[in-house]
């Protein structure tokens, strides 16, 4: 019997499922991505110098006077052991410690657990034992282990830019400062931070210099949301939300399911009120904001709108709720704020049933603003959360100690007026580079008597100062914080520095005394623990908190009168046009602020958003694209008074019109870093300390000239099938299965596996086999007690990446750089696939905009020029993370010529690297495109000798310092071989090891369910994967596999993969406007 | 016109094939052999830093080998000890301190010798898997696999060589039947240990509480057998479910 599957065609439905508008336009480009396996030129050799031909008469001559040259000996290796061994250290084993990294504003911490190898830290991974933040990590938590192995690091000190040692310094600077003891005219320049040493060396430094300044500065510091808090709570109070009991939440440009600090652990939090399956009420997400985020991908309903316009709608938001609520406070602080805006331009409808919603569910409603927001919103945000009822509840305000730091326009006054003449740059980031432009700090800087920076790498701000103190990696000195609910937590080191290097904290000892070494700082650690209330130090070492020392008091005031001026003061600016665009200044998704600008991981690492890697862009909508007459990729001038920065243009899809968001944290040509060099356009330039992050009146002008991006969204697609599968909660409540029954799923026949022993569906007995007959002595081994299974919760998968670069550092996947990811040959295991959606329904896309009306919503049409060819208010964002699936009859194996990948007995789809010789059949018969191949030796050269043949002299190489990142327990591939996901198979073979090596003369050699993780699953913070043995009793795969919304991708070709996914669900609230196209993007298709 | 080629020329195309042919099986077959680890790697025996004799100190001495390899039943690799192990016996003062042999030692570990230099001893590798291939030591010294298995007699070795090739096939080999390689734990560091060293009843009253038959019937069924290595590792691979993986992410990742 021969069966025959033909590829269905695409099905019908109400609403489309896009990755790229290339696809949704069905372009050219992307029709060609579409049509090959791998992309165009891929089997050329087109970036070499040589050709193709010239290239392989070149090997046929190497390998012939290779065969003269080897010899058949061994060459001798030795082995070196300790002469005196270290403690815990076991040779070959990990060995992890608990540590703790401030957060990139400096307020709260990321506790760690760190895996070391013979001293030196390979990946890192959150803390799960910890009380506040319960594990997961970030994608640039992940990342940040491999800055440490940076090789554009400083390594010493250097005076005028010349070698110079640490004693030098001491003399030059400490001694002399140290000798006179006043202070004066000295400044020091800080980040925020919550960590108790810190806070007793600022004092004891004021102490010993009376004169002394303190300024804090990073450049996406939340400065609006501090000044809020300071007047509605009172000094040093942080305001903590806690989403776990949020029913209905109104985000107001907040990305706090992305990088913007709000609360302990807001993914994990979030996650959970979205779980179907424990409380089918779940929570209800409204966004307002810009460009789409990693927030509001997960809304419900989107409000697109100007950032600048957030302030009139937190407004008219106040007004409503203090309608429904009587709260008269509140709806005269709304009716000042809106002294002269036009409703009649917001989508009201929206904002009144948005209101309602939040203020039915009292007391479990919460409204959150973003950090890149004034300080009015952030008190009219506060005023309606006290309205709403979340403080106490949702909102803890917690009292901290944070240090006094004068702001970065009081240093340049400062600086101006020559008040300081000796300053110390301390902070993260870059100062020169990152400061509000209008300041000038570079000029002043350069004018500094003696400026002193202590840096982690060269930057802008080396360039100016007569001293560099090169700065330790947070994985190379003591130190401790607080989390923003104030759990003591324990830095410290897992490695000497390794360039000699010095810690803000120690810097700041050194100014105190002779001694400032690593140990020093360890007693004045120890000091701040015991005064904190510590008693138990090697507890707290071990575990990276102290659980007996208290949490920081909570603030119950809430004085929402004292925001009042705040509120009156604030201007409305006026609605962006065609005439006077609008820019918003966000973090780069690679580079934050700057900080991790040379870090190839996170540069390599596709935006979750724009799916662009290597760069960053100006973001438009595809309505003010076309009316500004712009094209992707076109370069353009974005001019605000006197100051203009140049920036490739990128259409959005979900942006509000006539607005720019442009990400900083690129130096563009100012990089002089190996992965940096280059990279991204400089957005700095427009950032002035007055308007901040959101800039208005600005122009647009094409520069000419255009700059090629490295878009991966068209790469690897689908080609338009039911992948990413979602439903609302109707839908659930009426047919929790119904994820299954979508696209072509109840349509299949039954499957006939190949592959025995897994058929877990029908409780463990083996199909008939009718195809294969097993000869005797060649039966297919089955594992009886072990086989590996996943589950992805699309409901509670953001698309943040942080296991694709969890996947990297575990798994030694090499970065390529932006030629070979415009070749679509980037290594990521895990590919983020991110799709949008909108209505196909002609009568929908009408053929509308003009200046004023794109806010107004999805119901007024109007004719005029620039037609729309997606309907912007009504897009939804869905990401979903494609590895190997693991299918138990995989296509690929079938194809290998050397058997290469093969079935392992307990249900991996194995890849032996030292076998593949590199056909690429496997990968062209994967149906989910999930194997990666090695053009180049991407892990042996550097990005920018990645060309090199194999043959090339050494000093191409890849430098030692990035050699000892690598995970010891992957192979490290080399050049023409095939990579792919194992499940992380290394951690299963310990973990199977482990169980063996515990049974020895026992038969219990079963793996312990829920023993370990994998490393995708343990980046996590959404638990939104799971991972485990379908054999063993009580894992918890088995219940996510029985979940009613698992559903198998390309069910219908009989893959029969061992990973499945969770569709996600969507809660519209019925009154919205468009409601009833939310979430039903898979539902109609058959 | 007369032949210009004479008779014998007709052959020698055929005489020529033929002779190239066996050059060339030769060349294959001694190329064959002269490649696997069989011939390559057999026999290799370094001169090491220090000539430390295992026949000596495993040998004649008795010392366990985990007194010095102290991590094989912990991690993958079977450490080589640090110098401290060996200055624990042999420091300022104890057994042969001033031996010329031990100058490397001396060199890392004696602060008041002349030439110290803090420099840890530099021992050859003798033993090595190719970087792609993941053994463990833990888990076959725990599971009833002795070092002998794949070392060969290190007690009776004074210069330790490569005594078995550990090639891929090898492994596979023990792999595929493990049987005639098991022995009891606590026989795993004894390398002169054979079937006749074991105890029957004390073996079969073990097995009979693992297994939970009764240990005369155990006995009983295997009246008439060989008492061997194969018959007691057959019971031993039952009782304690050893299935030794042979799958190609068992060793390759």
């Amino acid at each position: 019997m021969k069966r025959k599957w033909n590829h269905p065609a695409e099905t019908e439905s109400s609403r489309a499922h896009w990755r790229s508008l290339g696809e949704l336009e069905g372009s050219k480009e992307f029709e060609g991505w579409l049509e090959r396996e791998f992309p165009q030129g891929a089997q050329e050799l087109e970036l070499d110098e040589t050709s193709r031909r010239s290239f392989v008469k070149l090997m046929g001559a190497s390998t012939a006077l290779a065969g003269f040259g080897v010899a058949c000996k061994r060459p001798l290796q030795h082995l070196v052991p300790y002469n005196e061994h270290v403690e815990w250290v076991i040779p070959g084993k990990a060995l992890y410690y608990s540590t703790a990294k401030p957060r990139l504003s400096g307020i709260g911490c990321d506790p760690l657990v760190v895996t070391t190898f013979e001293g030196r830290p390979t990946k890192v991974d959150g803390n799960r034992l910890h009380p506040a933040v319960t594990g997961g990590s970030s994608a640039i938590t992940q990342a940040s282990v491999l800055d440490m192995y940076d090789q554009d690091r400083s390594r010493g000190y250097f005076e005028g830019g010349k070698p110079s040692t640490a004693e030098a310094f001491n003399t030059a600077v400490l001694a002399p400062l140290r000798a006179a003891a006043t202070g004066e005219k000295l400044g020091l320049v800080l980040s925020q931070s919550t960590s108790p040493t810190r806070h007793a060396l600022i004092k004891e430094v004021q102490a010993a210099f009376p004169g002394v300044r303190f300024y804090g500065y990073g450049a996406l510091d939340e400065v609006g949301s501090r000044e809020a808090a300071d007047l509605v709570h009172g000094k040093g109070a942080v305001p903590v939300v806690n989403f776990s009991t949020a029913k209905r939440v109104l985000s107001l440009d907040c990305d706090f399911l992305g990088d913007e600090v709000i609360g302990e652990d807001p993914l994990r939090e979030f996650a959970s009120t979205r779980n179907v399956e424990k409380n089918p009420d779940i929570s209800r997400l409204y966004v307002a904001e810009s460009a789409f985020t990693l927030t509001g991908g997960m809304a419900d309903h989107r409000y697109r709108t100007p950032a600048s316009q957030i302030f009139p709608i937190s407004a008219l938001i106040a007004a409503e709720v203090a309608t429904l609520s009587g709260d008269v406070a509140l709806g005269v602080l709304a009716k000042k704020a809106l002294k002269k805006a036009v409703p009649s331009v917001y989508r009201l409808d929206w904002i009144k049933e948005c209101a309602a919603d939040l203020f039915a569910s009292k007391g479990a409603s919460v409204v959150v603003a973003g950090g890149r927001q004034s300080a009015a919103v952030h008190a009219l945000v506060a005023a309606i959360n006290n309205a709403l009822g979340a403080f106490g509840g949702i909102i803890s305000v917690r009292k901290h100690v944070l240090p006094g730091l004068a702001d970065v326009a009081a240093l340049a006054s400062d600086l101006k007026s020559g008040a300081v003449e000796t300053l110390v740059v301390m902070n993260e980031g870059d100062l020169a580079f990152d400061a509000p432009s209008d300041l000038e700090l570079k000029k002043l800087l350069s004018k500094v008597p003696t400026l002193v920076q202590l840096g982690f790498s060269k930057n802008q701000t080396t360039k100016l100062a007569d001293w560099h103190v090169p700065k330790t990696h947070y994985l190379e000195t003591w130190g401790d914080c607080l989390s923003l609910s104030g759990v003591y937590s324990v830095q410290q080191p897992m490695i000497n520095p390794m360039w000699g290097g010095v810690s803000d904290d120690a810097f700041l000892l050194s100014l105190l005394a002779d001694d400032a070494s690593q140990e020093a700082l360890l007693g004045r650690v120890k000091k701040s623990f015991a005064s904190a209330g510590g008693k138990k130090w090697n507890d707290a070492l071990r575990d990276g908190f102290a659980a007996e020392v208290e949490m920081a008091p909570t603030v119950a005031a809430v004085n929402v009168a004292a925001a009042a001026p705040l509120v009156e003061g604030a201007e409305i600016s006026d609605l962006p046009h065609e005439g006077g665009l609008e820019v918003s200044l966000v973090s780069g998704s690679a580079t934050y602020d700057g900080r991790f600008a040379n870090n190839g991981w996170l540069q390599e690492a596709p935006d979750p958003i724009t799916k662009l890697t290597w760069d960053n862009a100006a973001l438009v909508s595809v309505f003010t694209a076309k009316a500004l007459g712009l094209e992707n990729e076109d370069l353009i001038e974005i001019v605000s008074g006197d100051r203009k920065v140049i920036a490739p243009v990128l259409t959005a899809p979900g942006h509000a019109d006539f607005a720019i968001t442009i990400a900083l944290g690129y130096y563009g040509n100012l990089a002089e870093g190996t992965v940096s060099k280059g990279v991204g356009y400089n957005a700095y330039p427009l950032m002035t300390s007055n308007q901040s992050y959101v800039v208005g009146g600005v122009t647009v002008r094409k520069a000419g000239g255009t700059n090629q991006l490295a878009l991966t969204a068209e790469h690897y697609s689908m080609e338009g099938r039911a992948i990413a599968r979602e439903g609302t909660v109707e839908m659930y409540k009426e047919h929790s299965d119904f994820a299954g029954h979508q696209g072509m799923d109840h349509h299949i026949p039954e499957n006939m596996s190949l592959y025995e022993g897994a058929d877990y569906e029908n409780g463990g007995t083996q199909p008939e086999n009718r195809f294969i007959k097993q000869l005797p002595g060649h039966e297919f081994r089955v594992d009886p007690l072990h086989q590996w299974a996943m589950t992805v919760d699309l409901n509670s998968c953001i698309g943040c990446n942080a296991c694709v670069i969890a996947c990297q550092s575990e798994n030694n996947i090499p970065i390529v750089g932006k030629d070979q990811v415009l070749a679509g040959r980037e290594m990521h295991w895990i590919r983020m696939d991110r799709y949008f959606t909108s209505p196909k329904d002609n009568e929908v896309i009408s053929e509308r905009g003009g200046p004023l009306d794109y806010l107004v919503g999805a119901e007024s049409t109007k004719d005029t020029p620039g037609k729309r060819t997606v309907d912007d208010d009504q897009i939804e964002m869905i990401s979903q993370p494609v590895a190997c699936q693991q299918c138990e009859s995989a296509p690929c194996e079938t194809v290998c010529p050397v058997n290469a990948t093969v079935h392992t007995s307990d249900g991996l789809n194995a890849m032996t690297y030292n076998r593949c010789i590199g056909t690429r059949y496997c990968a062209n018969n994967c149906p989910y495109k999930a194997r990666r191949f090695n053009y180049y030796d991407y892990n042996k050269r550097p990005i920018d000798k990645i060309e090199l043949g194999p043959l090339a002299p050494a000093e191409g190489n890849a430098t030692t310092t990035q050699q000892l990142q690598k995970n010891p327990n992957v192979t490290v591939r080399m050049r023409g071989v095939i990579e792919k996901c194992t499940y992380c198979v290394q951690r299963i073979s310990a973990a199977k090891i482990a169980a063996k090596a515990a049974a020895r003369d026992s038969d219990d050699v079963q793996v312990k369910a829920n023993s370990f993780t994998v490393a995708c699953q343990d980046a996590c913070g959404a638990e939104a994967i799971s991972f485990g043995n379908l054999k063993a009793k009580g894992d918890k795969i088995n219940d996510a596999k029985k979940n009613p919304r698992n559903y198998d991708l390309l069910k219908y070709i009989g893959t029969r993969p061992r990973t499945s996914y969770l569709a996600r669900i969507k809660n519209p609230n019925p009154k919205m406007p468009g409601a009833d196209q939310i979430g039903t993007v898979t539902s109609k298709m058959h | 016109m007369g032949n210009i080629f004479p008779r014998w020329t007709n052959l020698i195309a055929v005489k020529l094939l033929v002779c190239l042919g066996a050059l060339g099986t030769c060349v294959i077959a001694v190329a064959w052999y002269s490649w696997t680890p069989k011939y390559t790697r057999v026999g290799y025996m370094p001169q090491q830093p220090i000539p430390f004799d295992h026949s000596l100190h495993s040998g004649q001495l008795g010392m366990d080998c985990r007194y010095c390899h102290t991590h094989v039943e912990n991690s993958l690799h079977s450490n080589i000890p640090a110098a401290q192990v060996c200055w624990n016996c042999h420091g300022t003062g104890k057994v042969k301190s001033d031996s010329p042999k031990l100058e490397p030692l001396r060199q890392a570990m004696d602060e008041n010798y002349e030439n110290y230099t803090g420099e840890p001893i530099k021992w050859v590798q003798i033993h090595k898997t190719p970087d792609y291939a993941y053994f463990n030591h833990s888990v076959h010294v725990n599971r009833g696999v002795s070092c002998v298995e794949c070392h060969g007699r290190v007690d009776e070795m004074a210069v330790v060589y490569h005594a078995e090739p550990l090639s891929m096939s090898w492994c596979l080999d023990c792999h595929r039947n493990p049987a005639e390689n098991l022995r009891p734990l606590d026989q795993i560091t004894n390398l002169d240990w054979v079937a006749e060293d074991l105890d029957k009843d004390q073996f079969y009253a073990e097995l009979a509480g693992k297994t939970g038959a009764k240990a005369e019937e155990l006995k009983a069924a295997d009246e008439g057998k060989e008492w061997s290595r194969e018959l007691i590792g057959a019971h031993l691979k039952e009782a304690w479910q050893i299935h030794p993986p042979q799958d190609c992410s068992a060793c390759h990742r």
